[in-house]
Order: structure tokens, then sequence, then C-alpha cells
């Protein structure tokens, strides 16, 4: 993280937008998150604490579903959208991080393309890059190859809701509040979605 | 194993300095100019219907992204003669209209560069890596491709001093996971052999967003009214979600300019394309000018406003095949991009037609 935030410094130098302190390993509690966007209404500088916070998980949820390449563009413009509509956001409603999550959701809603191609991409590459040799090596790597399609094969409600878990490691009244959908729905999506998964890797596996 | 931790491991990705650093520069832009209107543009379809050169893209890191970055091409000079876009686009029409269009392969043949970031931590450097893609399709959809590299080399005088620095390696790992297709692990600073492959799945062509077979293109109406039909069809009904009401006009602009690049339809639509665009506000000439490739045309931009990035893109008038096509100047964020990499975000097409000659390795140009 101290690269990251010398670089984050070096931009902001040079950009218009200043923080002091930069990016925290050890985050302060939610609440200071809502504070954050709160106060970035009367001074919007403050945004880009929230930005510093939070594009590194934002990034690995969005890079995991749609690849690094679109990843790039689409975690970025999460912040963006973020930042616009910084006004609507309700601490009532949900914390910060399953807000953000949400929104990067729904941008990556307009990727399904580039969705599929990941998975397929993965999917091709499951079995070269597998961990270790031999047997082990084409076991590892079959059960990646399984998983990949699987991912493939749920409903995009379905994915939704379980790499919001398992990327965001949102719980699951975070998944709730990122897709504005009730509790026990996320109960219910996940355990379908992960019925599937676990069906797909048994398949083969056994 | 737990199947969300498999995933968790199987989907790992992370952000690298300067992905962090470009979004949060982003940021900063949008804190320091709020409030546009909301509006889309046309993605760059860079590598528009080649999946392969889209994953050879990613083994090198290419910075061309939806949003695009650059080119500052030659200035175009003052105007030899006068000349209005429309007369300019009429004439390319004529043109267009009397092009061949027998041959049993619709050709290809693009360049475009690749940049990454490589060298240690205390002296980091750009190299930029030239591509040459070519496309064969033939009218029943099938496809072949072929993909090769001219080389890499420092990006700028001053990437070349640091990659001396660096004890000027020849080589360098490929930096993304989706080098899965086969295609090289390196890059080298010597051009590669190549290759040619078949392409397994049909191959899609984006028209205005919006993926279209060999055969959806090729149907594309030959009269300017209903072409313009079909494109606001196409727009309406794009891969990423509709397009907002207010930026519709400039889209449509710039859909109609880029179906004229390479795109498979036949002469009369490439025709119609051309009339359409000289009925539509915001083309403007900008004069005689040549391409990257040092090459005449007239060059053209697409004005999308003072929000909204423009199109340039340049015309060959002797037989109306458009030589390049990309954003006509950066945007904000990506100006420092820019100006270490020049080029980044244009299309260059190197040849296009109808042939016989059958598919093979390409050549360097």
């Amino acid at each position: 993280m101290t690269a990251l935030s010398h670089r984050f410094r070096a931009v902001s130098a040079a950009g218009a937008a200043h923080t002091a302190g930069g990016p925290s390993e050890d985050a302060p509690p939610e609440s200071a998150d809502a504070a954050l966007v709160a106060a970035s209404l009367t001074d919007p500088d403050r945004f880009t604490a929230v930005y510093d916070r939070h594009f590194p998980a934002v990034y690995r949820y969005v890079a995991g579903r749609l690849g690094p390449q679109v990843a790039d563009d689409v975690a970025a413009e999460t912040f963006l959208v973020a930042f616009r509509r910084r006004a609507t956001f309700d601490p009532a409603k949900g914390e910060v991080r399953p807000w953000l999550f949400g929104i990067a959701t729904t941008l990556v809603a307009q990727h399904r393309r580039a969705e599929s191609r990941r998975y397929r991409a993965i999917a091709r590459l499951a079995v070269e890059r597998g961990p270790g040799d031999g047997a082990d090596h084409a076991a590892a790597g079959g059960l990646r190859l399984d998983l990949a399609r699987a991912l493939t094969k749920l409903s995009r409600k379905e994915r939704d809701v379980v790499l919001l878990v398992a990327l965001a490691d949102l719980s699951h009244q975070g998944v709730a509040d990122a897709l504005g959908i009730p509790y026990g729905t996320v109960g219910s999506r996940l355990s379908t979605a992960r019925r599937k998964l676990r069906a797909a890797l048994n398949r083969k596996g056994e | 194993m737990d199947e969300l931790r498999m995933l968790a491991d199987l989907l790992e990705e992370n952000p690298s300095d300067r992905t962090a650093a470009e979004g949060r520069a982003r940021l900063g832009q949008e804190i320091a100019a709020p409030a546009r209107p909301e509006r889309r543009r046309l993605r760059w379809p860079v590598f528009a219907g080649f999946g392969l050169a889209a994953t050879a893209a990613a083994v090198t890191g290419t910075l061309v992204l939806s949003s695009g970055t650059t080119p500052r091409a030659p200035d175009p000079g003052p105007a030899a003669a006068p000349m209005t876009a429309r007369t300019v686009l009429l004439a390319a029409a004529e043109k267009a209209e009397a092009a061949p269009a027998t041959g049993r392969y619709w050709h290809t043949k693009s360049v475009d560069k690749a940049f990454q970031r490589v060298g240690p931590k205390n002296n980091p450097y750009w190299i930029e890596e030239t591509q040459v893609s070519e496309t064969w399709t033939e009218r029943n959809g099938q496809q072949s491709l072929g993909f090769r590299s001219a080389g890499v080399r420092p990006a700028t005088p001053a990437d070349t001093a640091a990659w001396r620095r660096d004890g000027s390696p020849q080589r360098w790992p490929a930096e993304s996971i989706e080098t899965g297709w086969g295609g090289p692990k390196h890059l080298t600073i010597k051009p590669q052999p190549g290759l040619l492959v078949r392409r397994k799945e049909t191959p899609r062509f984006g028209v205005c967003d919006k993926e279209m077979t060999f055969a959806q293109v090729a149907a594309l109406p030959d009269e300017p009214t209903a072409l313009r039909a079909a494109l606001h069809k196409a727009m309406l009904n794009g891969d990423d979600g509709p397009v907002p009401p207010g930026s519709q006009q400039s889209f449509l602009t710039s859909c109609t300019a880029h179906l004229l690049f390479q795109q498979p339809v036949r002469p009369r639509t490439r025709a119609a394309a051309y009339r359409l665009l000289a009925t539509m506000p915001g083309v403007k000439v900008l004069g005689r000018t040549v391409d990257q490739m040092k090459r005449p045309g007239i060059a053209l931009v697409i004005d999308e406003g003072r929000t909204g990035q423009d199109t340039r893109f340049v015309i060959d008038t002797k037989t109306s095949s458009i030589l390049q096509i990309g954003p006509a100047s950066p945007s904000k964020p990506k100006i420092e991009l820019t100006k270490r990499m020049g080029q980044v975000g244009t299309q260059i097409s190197l040849e296009v037609g109808w042939t016989d000659a059958k598919p093979r390795i390409p050549t360097l140009p």
C-alpha cells in the first residue's frame, strides 16, 4: 500500500484533488465512511478519501467479473457515478460499501459480453495455469475449468449475489442493501447458486 | 473445498498502481469540473469484431479502453481549395458506390500500438509494441485471423534513456492474464514470426455498440433514411445498455463514421452511410492532411460539443477508404498518459476490401 499512497500523492499534487494522509490500511469504522460522504457534499475533495478506502476492493470485484482490461475503466467509473450521486446516499438504507458495490454491479451489468468472455478466458487458462504438476495439476485445473464454466451457467441475479459474497465479502445484509432486494431473497439465491456450483464441481471431481 | 473460496481464488485480480492512480485522477477531474449532463459516446471499437487481436492487445496491456485516449496526429494544414464536409462526403459516396465487391474474402489489415509499463520500481518506463492484425471473412461468416508483432521499443526518448539504464533488456513478460489463446507470453524487441488461425466462433461486428453477424451487416439498408433507422434501432438495442437521450444524435453520427471503417457493408450501403453523414450536424472538414502512416487524405471531425470527445477521421479520396479514425483530442484525465504515449486510441487501416488472396501470416509494414 505504501507505493500506492506514494503514487496517489504524486497524482494529487499534479492534479486538482488533494487529501491529507492518503489511503490507510487500518480503515476507521464504517460510520466514518458515511461521515466522509456527508462531508463531501460541502467539501467535494473529501470524496477522494472514499476512493482511497474502497477502490482496491471495488476493483477486485469488478476485475474478477470483467477482467483487468475492462475493470480499469469500470472501477474508476463506479466512483464517478458515486460522486455524482453522493447527495442521494442515505445511511438509513445501508452502509457506504454496499452502496458502492451496488453501483459497481449496475455498471458490470452493462458489460455482459465482457463478463462471459472473462469466464471463457479463465476456463481456457484453468488447466494451463493450475498449481502444481502431474495428476494434481490436472485435477486442480479441471476443477477450475468446471467452476469457470459453471459461472457462465448461473443467471445474472445468482452471479450478482454469489460474487458479491465471494469477491466483495459482503454480508447477507450488505448484499441486500447493494442490490436493493429483500434479505431472504439473498439467502435463497445464494444457496441456489452454491448448489449449482457444487454440482458442477462434483460431477468430475469425484 | 469451499466453492466460494475457490471462486475468489479463481477470479482474483489486484489493481496496479497505475490503475489506481488513473482512477483517482479521473475522480479528481470530476470533482474539479462536475455537473456534466449524463452522456455516452460510442465505444471506440478497438479491434472490433476481432477477438484474437483483442486478446493480443490484452497481452501487452494496451491502454486503449472504452473511453479512448488520444491522437495528436499531424495537424491538418489549411485547406488548399474551398471544401466542405458535405462535398468531401458526397464525393466519397460516389467512390464507395463504385467500389468492387467481388472476391472470396472481406479482408482488413490494421496496425495498432500497445503499451506496457516495465522496469524496476526506481526506474520504470513505457515500451510500445507495434502489432499488425488481419482478418479474412468469408460470406458464410467463417473467419481467419492473422497477427504479428513488429517488435517492441521504448515509447519516448526519455523511456529509451531509462531502458538503457535498465541494461537494454530485449524481452519482458507479457502482463495480462488473458494470454490463454496461446499467443506470445513475452514482448520482444525483435519482430515476431506471427501466426494465422482459423476462428472457431462466429465473428461479430460492432455496429453502434450492437454486435451483428456478417449477414446482418451485409443486409444493412442502402438508402440513407432507411440506414439511419437501422442504425438508430441498433443503438437503442446496444449491448451496453441505453444511450442517454441527450447524446443519441452525436452517438449516431459517430457510429455512422465507424460503419465506414473496415465494416463488411455492401458498396451501396457504404455510399448511403457517406450520404447520411453528409446530412448530419457537427461534421466538419479540417482539410488535407497525412495520416499516421504518412498517407495523404482529408481529415474530418465530428464535433460533439464541449462535453463530448470529438472523433477525427481521415478519408483516402482515391478509394473512399477511411485510413484512420480515433478520438480527436485526449480526454482530460488521460492527457498525461497521452503526452507520454502519443497515438493511443486511433485505429489505422492498412488495407481493406474484397479479395481472392488467401489468408497468410501478416507481412510487416
